[in-house]
Protein backbone atom coordinates (compact mmCIF):
# COMPACT_ATOMS: atom_id res chain seq x y z
CA UNK A 1 0.00 0.00 0.00
CA UNK A 2 2.57 2.41 1.17
CA UNK A 3 4.81 1.77 -1.81
CA UNK A 4 2.02 1.83 -4.02
CA UNK A 5 1.28 5.98 -2.70
CA UNK A 6 5.08 6.62 -2.88
CA UNK A 7 5.39 5.75 -6.87
CA UNK A 8 1.98 7.16 -7.13
CA UNK A 9 3.38 10.41 -5.90
CA UNK A 10 6.59 11.15 -6.82
CA UNK A 11 7.90 10.74 -10.66
CA UNK A 12 10.47 7.48 -10.64
CA UNK A 13 13.32 9.33 -12.30
CA UNK A 14 14.11 11.00 -9.24
CA UNK A 15 15.72 8.48 -6.65
CA UNK A 16 17.45 10.60 -5.01
CA UNK A 17 14.47 12.66 -3.95
CA UNK A 18 12.52 10.27 -2.32
CA UNK A 19 14.90 10.69 0.97
CA UNK A 20 12.99 13.96 1.34
CA UNK A 21 10.23 14.16 3.44
CA UNK A 22 7.15 15.50 2.19
CA UNK A 23 6.82 19.01 3.46
CA UNK A 24 10.26 19.76 2.49
CA UNK A 25 9.57 18.55 -0.66
CA UNK A 26 6.17 20.99 -0.67
CA UNK A 27 8.71 23.80 0.37
CA UNK A 28 11.03 23.20 -2.62
CA UNK A 29 7.90 22.88 -5.26
CA UNK A 30 6.69 25.73 -3.68
CA UNK A 31 9.98 28.08 -4.01
CA UNK A 32 10.67 26.13 -7.69
CA UNK A 33 6.89 27.51 -7.95
CA UNK A 34 7.16 31.19 -7.13
CA UNK A 35 10.91 31.40 -9.18
CA UNK A 36 9.16 30.15 -12.52
CA UNK A 37 6.31 32.64 -12.67
CA UNK A 38 8.22 35.48 -11.50
CA UNK A 39 9.09 36.42 -14.90
CA UNK A 40 5.67 36.01 -16.79
CA UNK A 41 3.97 37.95 -13.26
CA UNK A 42 6.54 41.20 -13.98
CA UNK A 43 5.99 41.20 -17.45
CA UNK A 44 2.36 41.14 -17.05
CA UNK A 45 2.42 44.07 -14.38
CA UNK A 46 4.16 46.56 -16.47
CA UNK A 47 2.19 45.67 -19.38
CA UNK A 48 -1.11 46.40 -17.15
CA UNK A 49 0.42 49.52 -15.68
CA UNK A 50 1.66 51.41 -19.25
CA UNK A 51 -2.06 50.46 -20.22
CA UNK A 52 -3.48 52.15 -17.25
CA UNK A 53 -0.89 55.12 -17.68
CA UNK A 54 -1.53 55.31 -21.03
CA UNK A 55 -5.36 55.13 -20.51
CA UNK A 56 -5.18 58.19 -17.67
CA UNK A 57 -2.92 60.42 -19.40
CA UNK A 58 -4.03 60.44 -22.58
CA UNK A 59 -7.62 61.01 -21.26
CA UNK A 60 -8.77 57.90 -23.79
CA UNK A 61 -12.80 57.57 -23.76
CA UNK A 62 -14.14 54.41 -22.26
CA UNK A 63 -15.58 53.39 -25.53
CA UNK A 64 -12.56 53.36 -27.23
CA UNK A 65 -9.92 51.37 -24.46
CA UNK A 66 -11.33 51.03 -20.97
CA UNK A 67 -8.70 51.07 -17.56
CA UNK A 68 -7.42 48.17 -16.51
CA UNK A 69 -9.24 48.82 -13.27
CA UNK A 70 -12.31 49.15 -15.27
CA UNK A 71 -12.05 45.69 -16.77
CA UNK A 72 -10.99 44.15 -13.84
CA UNK A 73 -14.57 45.32 -11.68
CA UNK A 74 -16.55 44.23 -14.51
CA UNK A 75 -15.01 40.65 -14.89
CA UNK A 76 -14.50 40.12 -10.54
CA UNK A 77 -17.98 41.50 -10.45
CA UNK A 78 -20.00 39.00 -12.69
CA UNK A 79 -17.41 36.17 -13.30
CA UNK A 80 -20.25 33.69 -12.56
CA UNK A 81 -21.79 34.73 -16.22
CA UNK A 82 -18.15 34.81 -17.66
CA UNK A 83 -16.94 31.21 -16.41
CA UNK A 84 -21.13 29.87 -17.69
CA UNK A 85 -20.36 31.10 -21.09
CA UNK A 86 -16.45 30.69 -21.10
CA UNK A 87 -17.43 26.88 -20.14
CA UNK A 88 -19.78 26.79 -23.11
CA UNK A 89 -16.86 27.69 -25.72
CA UNK A 90 -13.99 25.34 -23.88
CA UNK A 91 -16.84 22.44 -24.30
CA UNK A 92 -17.03 23.12 -28.38
CA UNK A 93 -13.69 23.49 -28.12
CA UNK A 94 -12.72 20.33 -26.13
CA UNK A 95 -15.65 18.58 -28.41
CA UNK A 96 -13.43 19.59 -31.82
CA UNK A 97 -9.88 19.02 -30.28
CA UNK A 98 -11.27 14.91 -29.77
CA UNK A 99 -13.40 14.96 -32.92
CA UNK A 100 -10.30 16.78 -34.92
CA UNK A 101 -7.59 15.21 -32.94
CA UNK A 102 -9.28 11.78 -33.64
CA UNK A 103 -9.01 11.72 -37.03
CA UNK A 104 -5.53 13.07 -37.56
CA UNK A 105 -4.25 10.98 -35.33
CA UNK A 106 -5.85 7.80 -36.96
CA UNK A 107 -5.18 9.00 -40.06
CA UNK A 108 -1.03 9.57 -38.97
CA UNK A 109 -0.91 6.07 -38.26
CA UNK A 110 -2.07 5.34 -41.47
CA UNK A 111 -0.02 7.90 -43.52
CA UNK A 112 2.97 7.02 -41.06
CA UNK A 113 3.39 3.58 -43.22
CA UNK A 114 3.48 5.15 -46.67
CA UNK A 115 5.03 7.77 -48.21
CA UNK A 116 3.15 7.61 -51.19
CA UNK A 117 0.07 8.11 -49.07
CA UNK A 118 1.44 11.29 -47.33
CA UNK A 119 1.80 12.51 -50.44
CA UNK A 120 -1.37 11.95 -51.12
CA UNK A 121 -2.79 13.23 -47.98
CA UNK A 122 -0.86 16.20 -47.33
CA UNK A 123 -2.02 18.61 -50.23
CA UNK A 124 -5.53 18.05 -48.85
CA UNK A 125 -4.71 18.88 -45.24
CA UNK A 126 -2.83 22.08 -46.18
CA UNK A 127 -6.03 23.10 -47.97
CA UNK A 128 -8.20 22.58 -45.16
CA UNK A 129 -4.95 24.28 -42.82
CA UNK A 130 -5.32 27.47 -44.90
CA UNK A 131 -8.44 28.08 -45.79
CA UNK A 132 -9.30 30.82 -43.17
CA UNK A 133 -11.92 30.19 -40.25
CA UNK A 134 -13.71 33.02 -40.80
CA UNK A 135 -14.71 32.29 -44.30
CA UNK A 136 -15.79 28.58 -43.48
CA UNK A 137 -17.75 29.47 -40.21
CA UNK A 138 -20.71 31.49 -41.93
CA UNK A 139 -21.30 28.29 -44.16
CA UNK A 140 -21.08 25.92 -41.14
CA UNK A 141 -23.68 28.37 -39.30
CA UNK A 142 -26.13 27.69 -42.92
CA UNK A 143 -25.52 24.16 -43.30
CA UNK A 144 -25.65 22.90 -39.36
CA UNK A 145 -28.02 25.83 -37.27
CA UNK A 146 -27.00 27.95 -34.30
CA UNK A 147 -26.34 24.64 -31.96
CA UNK A 148 -23.25 23.63 -30.57
CA UNK A 149 -21.90 21.39 -34.21
CA UNK A 150 -21.02 23.92 -36.14
CA UNK A 151 -18.45 25.41 -33.31
CA UNK A 152 -17.62 21.95 -32.55
CA UNK A 153 -16.58 21.14 -36.41
CA UNK A 154 -15.15 24.41 -37.20
CA UNK A 155 -12.54 23.53 -33.61
CA UNK A 156 -11.97 20.31 -35.12
CA UNK A 157 -10.76 21.90 -38.43
CA UNK A 158 -8.00 23.83 -36.60
CA UNK A 159 -6.61 21.48 -34.68
CA UNK A 160 -6.62 18.89 -37.00
CA UNK A 161 -3.47 20.10 -38.93
CA UNK A 162 -1.14 20.43 -36.22
CA UNK A 163 -1.97 16.89 -34.96
CA UNK A 164 -1.90 15.44 -38.03
CA UNK A 165 1.59 16.67 -38.74
CA UNK A 166 3.01 15.68 -34.90
CA UNK A 167 1.35 12.69 -35.12
CA UNK A 168 2.75 11.73 -38.47
CA UNK A 169 6.53 12.85 -37.29
CA UNK A 170 6.18 11.06 -33.91
CA UNK A 171 4.72 7.30 -35.36
CA UNK A 172 7.86 7.74 -37.57
CA UNK A 173 10.55 8.90 -34.56
CA UNK A 174 10.91 5.19 -33.69
CA UNK A 175 14.63 3.62 -32.59
CA UNK A 176 15.49 2.11 -36.16
CA UNK A 177 17.35 -0.57 -34.05
CA UNK A 178 14.39 -0.92 -31.60
CA UNK A 179 12.38 -1.78 -35.04
CA UNK A 180 14.76 -4.25 -36.06
CA UNK A 181 14.58 -6.08 -32.71
CA UNK A 182 11.01 -6.17 -32.83
CA UNK A 183 11.70 -7.65 -36.34
CA UNK A 184 13.97 -9.97 -35.42
CA UNK A 185 11.20 -11.15 -32.64
CA UNK A 186 8.61 -11.83 -35.29
CA UNK A 187 6.29 -9.06 -33.63
CA UNK A 188 3.45 -8.71 -35.30
CA UNK A 189 2.54 -4.97 -36.72
CA UNK A 190 -0.10 -4.45 -34.00
CA UNK A 191 2.46 -5.39 -30.99
CA UNK A 192 4.92 -2.75 -33.00
CA UNK A 193 2.55 -0.07 -33.35
CA UNK A 194 1.06 0.08 -29.87
CA UNK A 195 4.24 -1.06 -27.78
CA UNK A 196 6.77 1.08 -30.38
CA UNK A 197 5.55 3.27 -32.05
CA UNK A 198 2.74 4.67 -30.29
CA UNK A 199 5.45 5.47 -27.25
CA UNK A 200 7.49 6.81 -29.23
CA UNK A 201 5.19 9.05 -30.63
CA UNK A 202 3.55 10.12 -27.40
CA UNK A 203 5.96 13.53 -27.02
CA UNK A 204 5.23 14.61 -30.42
CA UNK A 205 1.53 13.99 -29.75
CA UNK A 206 1.14 15.53 -26.60
CA UNK A 207 3.33 18.94 -27.87
CA UNK A 208 0.61 18.85 -30.93
CA UNK A 209 -1.85 18.82 -28.74
CA UNK A 210 -0.79 21.96 -26.82
CA UNK A 211 -0.89 24.28 -29.63
CA UNK A 212 -4.34 22.64 -30.83
CA UNK A 213 -5.89 23.18 -27.40
CA UNK A 214 -5.40 26.85 -27.64
CA UNK A 215 -6.39 26.80 -31.69
CA UNK A 216 -9.43 25.17 -31.00
CA UNK A 217 -10.48 27.57 -28.13
CA UNK A 218 -10.69 30.62 -30.83
CA UNK A 219 -11.91 28.70 -33.19
CA UNK A 220 -14.97 27.69 -31.45
CA UNK A 221 -14.68 31.66 -30.33
CA UNK A 222 -14.38 32.56 -34.08
CA UNK A 223 -17.27 30.41 -35.05
CA UNK A 224 -19.90 31.43 -32.63
CA UNK A 225 -19.70 34.59 -34.30
CA UNK A 226 -21.22 33.99 -37.03
CA UNK A 227 -24.53 33.15 -35.11
CA UNK A 228 -24.54 31.24 -31.56
CA UNK A 229 -26.84 31.49 -28.55
CA UNK A 230 -24.62 31.04 -26.07
CA UNK A 231 -20.54 31.45 -25.63
CA UNK A 232 -17.37 33.63 -24.82
CA UNK A 233 -17.67 34.29 -29.11
CA UNK A 234 -21.03 35.88 -28.78
CA UNK A 235 -20.35 38.00 -25.55
CA UNK A 236 -17.76 39.59 -27.01
CA UNK A 237 -19.60 39.99 -30.17
CA UNK A 238 -22.64 41.59 -28.47
CA UNK A 239 -19.91 44.15 -26.36
CA UNK A 240 -18.88 44.76 -29.23
CA UNK A 241 -21.60 46.19 -31.36
CA UNK A 242 -23.19 48.35 -27.70
CA UNK A 243 -19.99 49.28 -27.57
CA UNK A 244 -19.30 48.28 -23.98
CA UNK A 245 -15.15 47.70 -23.53
CA UNK A 246 -15.25 46.31 -20.04
CA UNK A 247 -17.34 43.22 -21.02
CA UNK A 248 -15.53 42.81 -24.69
CA UNK A 249 -11.76 42.99 -22.77
CA UNK A 250 -13.21 40.45 -19.81
CA UNK A 251 -14.60 38.13 -22.35
CA UNK A 252 -10.81 37.77 -23.53
CA UNK A 253 -9.30 37.93 -20.12
CA UNK A 254 -12.03 35.09 -19.76
CA UNK A 255 -10.19 33.21 -22.67
CA UNK A 256 -6.91 33.98 -21.64
CA UNK A 257 -7.51 32.33 -18.19
CA UNK A 258 -9.34 29.26 -19.74
CA UNK A 259 -6.22 29.06 -22.50
CA UNK A 260 -3.56 29.02 -19.94
CA UNK A 261 -5.02 26.67 -17.64
CA UNK A 262 -5.35 24.40 -20.77
CA UNK A 263 -2.23 24.49 -21.32
CA UNK A 264 -1.07 24.27 -17.84
CA UNK A 265 -3.06 21.22 -17.55
CA UNK A 266 -1.87 19.50 -21.10
CA UNK A 267 1.92 20.82 -19.68
CA UNK A 268 1.16 18.69 -16.62
CA UNK A 269 0.06 15.29 -17.86
CA UNK A 270 2.62 15.91 -20.00
CA UNK A 271 5.21 15.70 -17.34
CA UNK A 272 4.14 12.60 -15.83
CA UNK A 273 3.91 10.83 -18.91
CA UNK A 274 6.70 11.63 -20.16
CA UNK A 275 8.97 11.39 -17.58
CA UNK A 276 11.10 9.17 -19.38
CA UNK A 277 11.48 11.52 -22.27
CA UNK A 278 15.10 14.02 -22.68
CA UNK A 279 13.53 16.88 -22.07
CA UNK A 280 11.76 15.92 -18.93
CA UNK A 281 13.89 14.48 -16.79
CA UNK A 282 16.48 14.92 -14.28
CA UNK A 283 19.60 14.06 -15.10
CA UNK A 284 20.15 11.74 -11.97
CA UNK A 285 22.34 8.72 -12.54
CA UNK A 286 22.59 6.08 -10.01
CA UNK A 287 26.11 4.96 -9.21
CA UNK B 1 10.46 -28.81 -34.18
CA UNK B 2 10.62 -27.13 -37.25
CA UNK B 3 14.18 -27.27 -36.69
CA UNK B 4 14.26 -31.00 -36.14
CA UNK B 5 12.39 -32.41 -39.21
CA UNK B 6 14.85 -30.72 -41.77
CA UNK B 7 18.17 -30.63 -39.91
CA UNK B 8 20.73 -32.44 -42.03
CA UNK B 9 22.72 -34.38 -39.08
CA UNK B 10 25.21 -32.74 -37.30
CA UNK B 11 25.20 -29.98 -40.11
CA UNK B 12 26.14 -26.19 -39.03
CA UNK B 13 22.87 -24.31 -37.54
CA UNK B 14 23.84 -21.42 -39.90
CA UNK B 15 24.98 -21.83 -43.48
CA UNK B 16 25.78 -19.09 -45.84
CA UNK B 17 26.71 -20.42 -49.50
CA UNK B 18 27.73 -18.07 -51.70
CA UNK B 19 25.26 -15.07 -50.44
CA UNK B 20 25.34 -11.77 -51.99
CA UNK B 21 24.03 -8.58 -51.36
CA UNK B 22 23.83 -5.45 -52.81
CA UNK B 23 22.02 -1.97 -52.31
CA UNK B 24 20.39 -0.29 -54.69
CA UNK B 25 19.70 3.20 -54.70
CA UNK B 26 18.57 5.54 -57.73
CA UNK B 27 22.04 6.54 -58.84
CA UNK B 28 24.19 3.53 -57.70
CA UNK B 29 23.87 0.10 -56.80
CA UNK B 30 26.69 -1.11 -53.93
CA UNK B 31 27.73 -4.82 -53.42
CA UNK B 32 28.00 -5.13 -49.43
CA UNK B 33 28.34 -8.87 -49.71
CA UNK B 34 29.98 -10.98 -52.80
CA UNK B 35 29.81 -14.51 -52.52
CA UNK B 36 30.41 -15.34 -49.12
CA UNK B 37 30.28 -19.14 -47.95
CA UNK B 38 30.34 -19.87 -44.09
CA UNK B 39 29.01 -22.32 -41.63
CA UNK B 40 28.71 -21.50 -38.16
CA UNK B 41 28.66 -24.83 -35.97
CA UNK B 42 25.97 -25.19 -33.26
CA UNK B 43 27.47 -24.27 -29.64
CA UNK B 44 29.99 -22.06 -31.50
CA UNK B 45 31.26 -18.47 -30.79
CA UNK B 46 32.10 -17.02 -34.42
CA UNK B 47 33.39 -13.52 -34.53
CA UNK B 48 33.40 -11.66 -37.68
CA UNK B 49 35.89 -8.63 -38.21
CA UNK B 50 36.80 -6.76 -41.15
CA UNK B 51 37.06 -3.20 -41.78
CA UNK B 52 33.84 -0.41 -41.60
CA UNK B 53 31.90 -0.98 -44.61
CA UNK B 54 32.57 -4.29 -45.27
CA UNK B 55 29.41 -6.48 -44.87
CA UNK B 56 29.59 -7.55 -41.26
CA UNK B 57 26.42 -5.93 -40.13
CA UNK B 58 24.62 -6.97 -43.87
CA UNK B 59 25.56 -10.69 -43.21
CA UNK B 60 24.17 -10.23 -39.61
CA UNK B 61 21.16 -8.38 -40.56
CA UNK B 62 20.72 -11.54 -43.20
CA UNK B 63 21.14 -13.81 -41.16
CA UNK B 64 18.26 -12.56 -38.62
CA UNK B 65 16.08 -12.41 -41.73
CA UNK B 66 16.01 -8.68 -41.17
CA UNK B 67 17.32 -8.49 -44.63
CA UNK B 68 15.58 -10.35 -47.55
CA UNK B 69 17.99 -13.10 -49.08
CA UNK B 70 19.02 -11.62 -52.77
CA UNK B 71 21.45 -14.44 -53.95
CA UNK B 72 22.94 -17.94 -52.66
CA UNK B 73 21.39 -19.63 -49.83
CA UNK B 74 21.26 -19.24 -46.35
CA UNK B 75 19.57 -21.58 -43.95
CA UNK B 76 19.13 -21.27 -40.09
CA UNK B 77 18.55 -24.73 -38.44
CA UNK B 78 17.98 -26.33 -41.85
CA UNK B 79 15.20 -23.44 -42.51
CA UNK B 80 15.17 -20.03 -44.19
CA UNK B 81 15.64 -17.12 -42.07
CA UNK B 82 12.30 -16.01 -41.99
CA UNK B 83 11.25 -19.51 -40.59
CA UNK B 84 14.10 -19.20 -38.13
CA UNK B 85 12.87 -16.27 -36.75
CA UNK B 86 9.03 -17.33 -36.36
CA UNK B 87 10.71 -19.96 -34.58
CA UNK B 88 12.30 -17.50 -32.20
CA UNK B 89 15.39 -18.86 -32.94
CA UNK B 90 17.14 -15.33 -32.51
CA UNK B 91 18.12 -13.14 -29.30
CA UNK B 92 19.75 -9.90 -30.53
CA UNK B 93 21.72 -7.12 -29.95
CA UNK B 94 22.96 -4.13 -31.00
CA UNK B 95 25.98 -1.44 -31.04
CA UNK B 96 22.91 0.96 -29.68
CA UNK B 97 21.35 -1.10 -27.05
CA UNK B 98 17.82 0.19 -27.84
CA UNK B 99 16.09 -0.23 -24.67
CA UNK B 100 12.51 1.24 -24.63
CA UNK B 101 12.92 4.59 -22.06
CA UNK B 102 9.12 4.33 -21.20
CA UNK B 103 9.46 1.08 -19.95
CA UNK B 104 11.30 -0.03 -16.59
CA UNK B 105 14.43 -2.04 -17.04
CA UNK B 106 12.84 -5.70 -16.05
CA UNK B 107 10.20 -4.83 -17.93
CA UNK B 108 12.43 -4.07 -21.23
CA UNK B 109 13.68 -7.54 -20.16
CA UNK B 110 10.37 -8.97 -20.49
CA UNK B 111 9.57 -7.86 -23.93
CA UNK B 112 10.33 -10.11 -26.08
CA UNK B 113 8.13 -12.55 -23.94
CA UNK B 114 5.10 -10.33 -24.79
CA UNK B 115 5.53 -9.82 -28.34
CA UNK B 116 6.92 -13.04 -29.36
CA UNK B 117 4.37 -15.27 -30.55
CA UNK B 118 5.77 -19.08 -29.68
CA UNK B 119 4.98 -20.86 -27.23
CA UNK B 120 7.80 -21.86 -25.41
CA UNK B 121 9.91 -22.00 -21.88
CA UNK B 122 11.01 -18.30 -21.29
CA UNK B 123 14.05 -17.78 -18.49
CA UNK B 124 12.97 -16.16 -15.68
CA UNK B 125 13.76 -12.56 -16.22
CA UNK B 126 14.91 -11.34 -12.82
CA UNK B 127 17.73 -14.75 -12.71
CA UNK B 128 18.19 -12.80 -16.10
CA UNK B 129 18.98 -9.74 -14.42
CA UNK B 130 20.95 -11.08 -11.84
CA UNK B 131 22.90 -13.32 -14.42
CA UNK B 132 24.13 -10.06 -16.24
CA UNK B 133 25.05 -8.37 -12.91
CA UNK B 134 21.80 -6.04 -12.72
CA UNK B 135 20.10 -7.59 -10.10
CA UNK B 136 18.59 -5.06 -8.03
CA UNK B 137 17.93 -2.77 -10.83
CA UNK B 138 15.17 -3.87 -11.97
CA UNK B 139 12.74 -0.91 -10.88
CA UNK B 140 15.02 1.50 -12.81
CA UNK B 141 14.97 3.22 -16.08
CA UNK B 142 17.15 3.06 -19.14
CA UNK B 143 18.16 6.75 -18.76
CA UNK B 144 19.00 6.34 -14.79
CA UNK B 145 21.49 3.41 -16.26
CA UNK B 146 24.99 3.84 -17.89
CA UNK B 147 26.28 2.60 -21.13
CA UNK B 148 27.26 -0.52 -19.63
CA UNK B 149 24.94 -1.53 -17.63
CA UNK B 150 22.44 -0.69 -20.38
CA UNK B 151 24.39 -3.21 -22.50
CA UNK B 152 23.55 -5.66 -20.22
CA UNK B 153 20.33 -5.26 -20.07
CA UNK B 154 20.20 -5.78 -23.26
CA UNK B 155 21.86 -9.01 -23.54
CA UNK B 156 19.33 -10.30 -20.82
CA UNK B 157 16.40 -9.41 -22.70
CA UNK B 158 18.08 -11.45 -25.91
CA UNK B 159 18.59 -14.07 -23.51
CA UNK B 160 14.98 -14.22 -22.23
CA UNK B 161 13.22 -16.44 -24.64
CA UNK B 162 16.14 -18.58 -24.48
CA UNK B 163 17.28 -18.79 -28.55
CA UNK B 164 19.40 -21.20 -29.24
CA UNK B 165 21.51 -18.16 -31.40
CA UNK B 166 22.72 -14.89 -30.15
CA UNK B 167 23.42 -12.54 -32.93
CA UNK B 168 25.34 -9.46 -31.32
CA UNK B 169 26.18 -6.48 -34.03
CA UNK B 170 29.20 -4.62 -32.22
CA UNK B 171 27.41 -4.24 -28.80
CA UNK B 172 30.28 -3.02 -26.79
CA UNK B 173 31.61 -0.24 -29.68
CA UNK B 174 30.29 2.55 -27.82
CA UNK B 175 31.61 1.69 -24.62
CA UNK B 176 34.61 3.07 -23.29
CA UNK B 177 37.59 0.29 -22.66
CA UNK B 178 37.20 -0.15 -19.48
CA UNK B 179 33.82 -0.95 -19.10
CA UNK B 180 34.26 -2.64 -22.33
CA UNK B 181 36.69 -5.33 -21.04
CA UNK B 182 34.76 -6.13 -18.33
CA UNK B 183 31.80 -6.65 -20.46
CA UNK B 184 34.00 -8.87 -22.91
CA UNK B 185 34.76 -11.14 -19.57
CA UNK B 186 31.06 -10.99 -18.54
CA UNK B 187 30.41 -12.32 -22.10
CA UNK B 188 32.16 -14.70 -21.60
CA UNK B 189 31.31 -16.30 -18.53
CA UNK B 190 27.10 -16.20 -19.85
CA UNK B 191 28.22 -17.70 -22.96
CA UNK B 192 29.46 -20.40 -21.28
CA UNK B 193 26.79 -20.87 -19.10
CA UNK B 194 23.73 -20.68 -21.37
CA UNK B 195 25.81 -22.79 -24.37
CA UNK B 196 24.65 -20.56 -27.33
CA UNK B 197 25.44 -20.45 -30.94
CA UNK B 198 27.05 -16.94 -31.10
CA UNK B 199 27.21 -14.88 -34.12
CA UNK B 200 29.52 -11.68 -32.94
CA UNK B 201 30.48 -8.97 -35.18
CA UNK B 202 33.58 -6.59 -34.12
CA UNK B 203 36.02 -3.71 -34.76
CA UNK B 204 38.10 -5.38 -32.06
CA UNK B 205 40.83 -7.87 -32.42
CA UNK B 206 41.65 -8.69 -28.96
CA UNK B 207 38.03 -9.14 -28.14
CA UNK B 208 37.65 -11.32 -31.29
CA UNK B 209 40.62 -13.84 -29.99
CA UNK B 210 39.20 -13.81 -26.44
CA UNK B 211 35.76 -14.69 -26.86
CA UNK B 212 35.66 -16.63 -29.84
CA UNK B 213 36.17 -20.04 -31.25
CA UNK B 214 36.69 -19.07 -34.49
CA UNK B 215 36.87 -15.76 -36.30
CA UNK B 216 36.01 -14.81 -40.16
CA UNK B 217 38.16 -12.43 -41.43
CA UNK B 218 36.33 -10.53 -44.09
CA UNK B 219 38.05 -7.72 -46.61
CA UNK B 220 35.91 -4.96 -47.32
CA UNK B 221 34.52 -3.22 -50.62
CA UNK B 222 32.75 -5.91 -52.00
CA UNK B 223 32.81 -7.83 -48.69
CA UNK B 224 34.11 -11.15 -48.53
CA UNK B 225 35.24 -13.81 -46.12
CA UNK B 226 39.32 -13.61 -46.64
CA UNK B 227 39.81 -16.72 -44.06
CA UNK B 228 38.66 -18.09 -40.95
CA UNK B 229 40.86 -19.24 -38.57
CA UNK B 230 40.91 -21.35 -35.65
CA UNK B 231 41.45 -19.88 -32.07
CA UNK B 232 43.19 -22.48 -30.30
CA UNK B 233 42.84 -21.66 -26.59
CA UNK B 234 41.83 -23.31 -23.53
CA UNK B 235 38.79 -22.51 -21.98
CA UNK B 236 37.68 -20.81 -19.35
CA UNK B 237 39.44 -17.59 -20.57
CA UNK B 238 40.27 -15.09 -18.18
CA UNK B 239 41.98 -12.15 -18.03
CA UNK B 240 45.62 -13.69 -17.62
CA UNK B 241 45.06 -15.26 -21.14
CA UNK B 242 45.37 -11.94 -23.08
CA UNK B 243 49.17 -11.58 -22.78
CA UNK B 244 50.24 -14.91 -23.22
CA UNK B 245 52.21 -15.07 -26.02
CA UNK B 246 49.76 -17.35 -27.94
CA UNK B 247 46.86 -15.32 -27.45
CA UNK B 248 49.01 -12.46 -28.65
CA UNK B 249 50.22 -14.32 -31.66
CA UNK B 250 46.24 -14.98 -32.68
CA UNK B 251 46.11 -10.80 -32.44
CA UNK B 252 48.76 -10.68 -34.65
CA UNK B 253 48.08 -12.51 -37.22
CA UNK B 254 44.47 -10.96 -37.61
CA UNK B 255 45.93 -7.68 -37.68
CA UNK B 256 48.08 -8.49 -40.42
CA UNK B 257 45.48 -10.46 -42.31
CA UNK B 258 43.62 -7.10 -42.05
CA UNK B 259 46.46 -4.81 -43.21
CA UNK B 260 47.21 -7.20 -46.09
CA UNK B 261 43.84 -6.21 -47.29
CA UNK B 262 43.81 -2.56 -46.63
CA UNK B 263 47.68 -2.81 -48.95
CA UNK B 264 45.55 -4.61 -51.58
Amino acid sequence: MRDTARRLSTTPQAPHRQGQTASSRNVALLARGVSSAAPPLTVLILTILAWDLYVRLRDIKPYIMPSPLAVWQRWTGDLGFFYGEGLVTMREAAGGLVLGGGIAVALAAVVAHSRPLERGVLPVAIAVKVTPVVAVAPLFTIWFGFGMLPKVLIAALVTFFPLLINAIVGFRAVNPQALELMHALNASGWAVFWKLRVPSALPYLLSGLKVSATLALIGAMVAEWSGAGRGLGRVVLLAHSNLDMPTLFAGILTLATLGITLTAVLSLIERRLLFWHESFRAGARPR
Amino acid sequence: MLSTTIAAPAAAQIALRDVSHAFRTARETRTALDGVSLEIRSGEFLSIIGPSGCGKSTLLRLVAGLLPLQSGSLQVNGAVPRRAQQAGAFGITFQDAALLPWRTVLANVRLPLEVQRRRGTPVDPRALLSLVGLSGFDRYYPHQLSGGMQQRAALARALVTDPPILLMDEPFAALDEITRTELRHELLRITAQTRKTVLFVTHSLAEAVLLSDRVAVMSGAPGRIRTVIDIDLPRPRTADNEDAPQFLGYVRRLRSLLREDSDA
